[in-house]
C-alpha cells in the first residue's frame, strides 16, 4: 500500500520539477531574447517614438480601405452573380460579410491609434462627431459618416432575417455612398495621399468599383426588363 | 461540412494576411518617414553640431595656471634685464590672472 503510494507521487514530484524547470528557462528565455527582441521590434516599428501612434492609424486606415474596398468588390460580383458559375452563392455571401468585419476592425483600430496618438491628438468627440475635428474637419467629417454607414450596412447582416430582403437590400444601396465617402476621406485627410503610389492605388481600386458598378446597374437593369 | 472548414480556414487566411499587410505598412511606414529615419538625424548633427566636450572648470583651471606660471617666467626674466619692465610685466600679469579667475568662477557655476 505504502510502496504504492510513492509509486504514484514520484511521478506527480517529476511533473512538479520538470514544470518548474520549464518555467524557469522561459523565464531565461524571456530576460535573454525575448526582451531584446521585444525591444528591437517596439524601435523598428517606431513604438518608441511621439509619431508610434501616427504610424498605427496611417497604415490602419491604409488597411481598412482597401478591406472596404475588397468588400465592396465582392458585394457587387455577389450582387452581378459573377461568382454563381464557380462558387457557392452562400460561400462568397460569408467571405463578403467577413471582409466587411475586418474592415470595421480596422476602422477600429485606426479610430483607437488617434485617440491614444499624442503627435495629432483627437478626443472622442471629435472622432465620433462629424464635422468637430480640428484637423481637416470636412474631409474627417466625411470619413466619420462613411464609418457610420459601413457599421449600419455591416449590422444588417445580422438583422437580414428580421427587417426583411427589400430593407436589406435597399440599406445595402448606402453601401456606394459610404464607400465613396471613405474614398474621398482617405484621399483628402489622408497623410499619404501625396505618394504617387497611394495616389495610384486610389485611382486603380476607385476605377475598379466605378466599372464594376456599371456592370452591376446593367445587369439589374437587364433583369428588371425581363421581369 | 467540408465547405465550413475550407471558410474557417480561408477567415484565418485573410484576418492574418490583413493583420501582416498592416503590420508590414506600419514598419514602412515608420522606417521610410524622413523625420524618424537615422539618415535625418545623421543630416541634423551635420547641419547643426553640438560641441563633443565643453571646456571643464579642471581645464580652465590648468590653463589658468599654465599662463601665470609663463607670465612669472617672463617676469622674473624682465626682471634680469630691467626693472622698468618688470614692473609694467608685472601689473600685466596680475590683471591676466585676475580676469582668468573672474572666467573660471562663471565658468564653472
Amino acid at each position: 500500500m505504502k510502496s504504492n503510494m510513492l509509486e504514484t507521487r514520484q511521478p506527480r514530484l517529476a511533473g512538479i520539477l520538470a514544470g518548474l524547470l520549464a518555467l524557469a528557462v522561459a523565464a531565461l528565455l524571456a530576460l535573454t531574447v525575448a526582451q531584446p527582441l521585444a525591444q528591437s521590434a517596439q524601435s523598428f516599428l517606431a513604438l518608441d517614438t511621439e509619431e508610434g501612434f501616427w504610424y498605427v492609424t496611417r497604415a490602419a486606415g491604409l488597411a481598412a480601405y482597401l478591406l472596404l474596398w475588397l468588400s465592396t468588390l465582392w458585394g457587387l460580383a455577389v450582387s452581378s452573380k459573377i461568382f454563381d458559375p464557380l462558387l457557392h452563392r452562400a460561400f462568397t455571401f460569408d467571405v463578403h460579410e467577413f471582409l466587411s468585419l475586418l474592415a470595421i476592425g480596422f476602422v477600429v483600430a485606426h479610430v483607437g491609434a488617434l485617440i491614444l496618438d499624442s503627435y495629432m491628438p483627437f478626443s472622442i468627440p471629435e472622432i465620433l462627431v462629424p464635422f468637430l475635428a480640428p484637423y481637416r474637419p470636412l474631409w474627417v467629417g466625411i470619413g466619420i459618416i462613411g464609418m457610420y454607414l459601413t457599421l449600419l450596412v455591416t449590422v444588417t447582416f445580422y438583422l437580414r432575417s428580421k427587417i426583411g430582403q427589400k430593407a436589406f437590400r435597399t440599406i445595402h444601396l448606402l453601401s456606394f455612398i459610404s464607400y465613396i465617402a471613405v474614398t474621398v476621406h482617405s484621399v483628402f485627410a489622408g497623410t499619404d495621399s501625396a505618394l504617387i503610389s497611394t495616389k495610384l492605388v486610389y485611382i486603380a481600386t476607385a476605377l475598379v468599383i466605378a466599372l464594376l458598378s456599371v456592370h452591376w446597374w446593367m445587369t439589374r437593369r437587364a433583369k428588371q426588363l425581363h421581369a | 461540412m467540408k465547405d465550413k472548414s475550407f471558410f474557417k480556414r480561408l477567415r484565418v487566411l485573410m484576418a492574418a494576411g490583413s493583420i501582416a499587410g498592416f503590420v508590414g505598412g506600419w514598419a514602412l511606414l515608420a522606417q521610410t518617414d524622413p523625420s524618424n529615419s537615422n539618415d535625418s538625424v545623421a543630416m541634423a548633427q551635420v547641419i547643426n553640431p553640438t560641441p563633443t566636450a565643453e571646456l571643464s572648470p579642471t581645464l580652465t583651471a590648468t590653463a589658468q595656471a599654465t599662463v601665470v606660471a609663463t607670465a612669472t617666467a617672463t617676469a622674473t626674466l624682465t626682471a634680469t634685464v630691467t626693472p622698468l619692465t618688470q614692473i609694467s610685466t608685472t601689473t600685466q600679469t596680475t590683471t591676466f590672472t585676475t580676469s582668468s579667475q573672474t572666467r573660471l568662477r562663471t565658468g564653472g557655476s
